[in-house]
């Protein structure tokens, strides 16, 4: 099914608003910010619930005006000491433009799940979309390494982490290291 | 590459021994895995996310990684014989691909059941395996229902409602293309314990045989929805039934999430 939805709906809610002149070749961040105060009819909770959904179009639209090239940076990310049946959450903060990607380089390994010190990755479930990183667990995991890349034009990235207690996430750049505990907000440069 | 020429995969793999190394490689050129573009609840690249924990919580991974063509999976030396799990991720196509070949290295007695798009799912084995791809359709998603709790004598009533006052849902039987999936009806007890099932434009209505007995097997149903206007960002869905009986949903890929009996929402 679609994944580019946002988009066909931003360019198709620009079309209804203003016929006369929807130009073929509307600036998307101008696509973007009409998508948003399009949609009059809609309750204000309601854009609330979809704000996510909405700045998808507009992350990609301003991704692709950002001054900088856009290239994809590696990032490894190391949980370490995660307890049995709880969550480790990574997350992009919202005014970033940057992106969680699997790079674009060819070769064998891009993004990779693995672990050397426990049997197994104890990991219940994990999940990994543009913006969100998560692993569940049901034994304690000693290690969980995770190599992508970040897919952003910007020096460095500010995010999010949210872990139970005793767990350590690491963030590795090319350049610089961090290592979080609890509900934290980081920076790291690339 | 555009995010519009994704493709949504879900590899279910069964019988995946182990202490091995699996790999799926694709050798059609313009095609790769990707983990997609998308934000919000997006299901992205994921390991077992699935409604309920139907494959169990074993060790089973030892690494998994992806990039380009190639998708590779270590099992580990501590997992069961054979195991069972669940993957979803993307495929990013070049505009003028329309099939897909490559090959697979798993075990002899390892199957993967790959849903590309809305379309029947493919079954590959060890060695070479193909596809052809589905064609792109904008206003229709699948619903995954996952209903658990059943017992005898229930009455399951699934509504949806459009998002936006002036907007219009209907139950569909999905994209029409040759190889669709369509309304499919699962158990995960073997027989599907239903004396009726009725599927209109408004409603889907489940109903179990009465008689005595406890808790029945679980039942999975694909359904599909289509909407107007073009630009609807999100149903709602509504359970009406016993309290419990609990219904999850999946529609398109956004992650699950459990149904009220007041409607909950879902965007697409």
């Amino acid at each position: 099914m679609a994944s580019g939805t946002p988009d066909d709906a931003s360019a198709s809610a620009v079309s209804a608003a203003e016929p006369a002149l929807a130009p073929v070749a509307t600036p998307p961040s101008e696509q973007a910010a009409d998508a948003d105060n399009h949609d009059i009819a809609m309750s204000e909770a309601m854009k609330q619930h979809l704000v996510s959904h909405l700045n998808e179009a507009a992350l990609h639209a301003s991704m692709a005006e950002n001054t900088h090239e856009v290239v994809c940076k590696p990032l490894r990310i190391t949980v370490q000491n995660l307890r049995a049946n709880s969550k480790a959450l990574v997350i992009i903060r919202d005014d970033q433009r940057a992106v969680w990607s699997e790079g674009d380089a060819t070769g064998l390994v891009g993004l990779s799940f693995s672990t050397s010190r426990d049997p197994a990755l104890y990991v219940r479930n994990f999940l990994i979309n543009a913006r969100e990183f998560y692993v569940q667990t049901y034994n304690t995991c000693q290690e969980i390494l995770v190599s992508l890349y970040v897919r952003t034009g910007q020096p460095s990235l500010r995010g999010r982490v949210d872990l139970p207690p005793g767990a350590i996430v690491t963030l590795q750049s090319t350049t610089e290291r961090i290592s979080l505990v609890g509900l934290s907000a980081f920076a790291i440069d690339f | 590459m555009t995010p519009s020429n994704a493709i949504p995969v879900v590899l279910q793999f069964s019988n995946v021994a182990a202490n091995s190394c699996l790999n799926i490689t694709l050798t059609t050129p313009g095609v790769r895995w990707s983990m997609g573009r998308r934000i919000g609840d997006s299901l992205g690249f994921s390991y077992n996310v699935v409604a309920q924990d139907v494959h169990g919580n074993v060790p089973l991974l030892q690494g998994i990684s992806f990039n380009g063509g190639i998708l590779e999976i270590r099992t580990s030396s501590a997992a069961p014989a054979l195991s069972n799990f669940t993957l979803t991720l993307f495929l990013e196509l070049a505009p003028d691909v329309s099939v897909l070949q490559g090959y697979c290295t798993l075990n002899n007695e390892a199957m993967v059941q790959a849903y590309l798009g809305s379309e029947q799912p493919a079954q590959w084995y060890d060695g070479r395996i193909s596809a052809v791809l589905p064609p792109l359709f904008t206003n229709c998603r699948s619903v995954l229902l996952t209903i658990s709790g059943l017992k005898p004598g229930i009455n399951l009533v699934i509504e949806a409602a459009p998002g936006a006052p002036e907007g219009a849902v209907n139950w569909t039987f999905g994209p029409e293309f040759v190889q669709s999936l369509g309304v499919a009806l699962t158990s995960t007890g073997g027989a599907i314990p239903l004396s009726l099932l009725s599927y209109t434009n408004r409603q889907i209505v489940l109903q179990t045989s009465s008689g005595q007995g406890g808790t029945l097997a679980d039942v999975l149903m694909m359904a599909y929805v289509s909407w107007e206007p073009a630009d609807l960002p999100c149903i709602y869905l509504r359970a009406v039934t016993d309290p419990a009986v609990s219904v999850w949903a999946q529609v398109g890929t956004r992650q699950p999430q459990w149904i009220s009996q007041t409607y909950s929402v879902f965007t697409f």
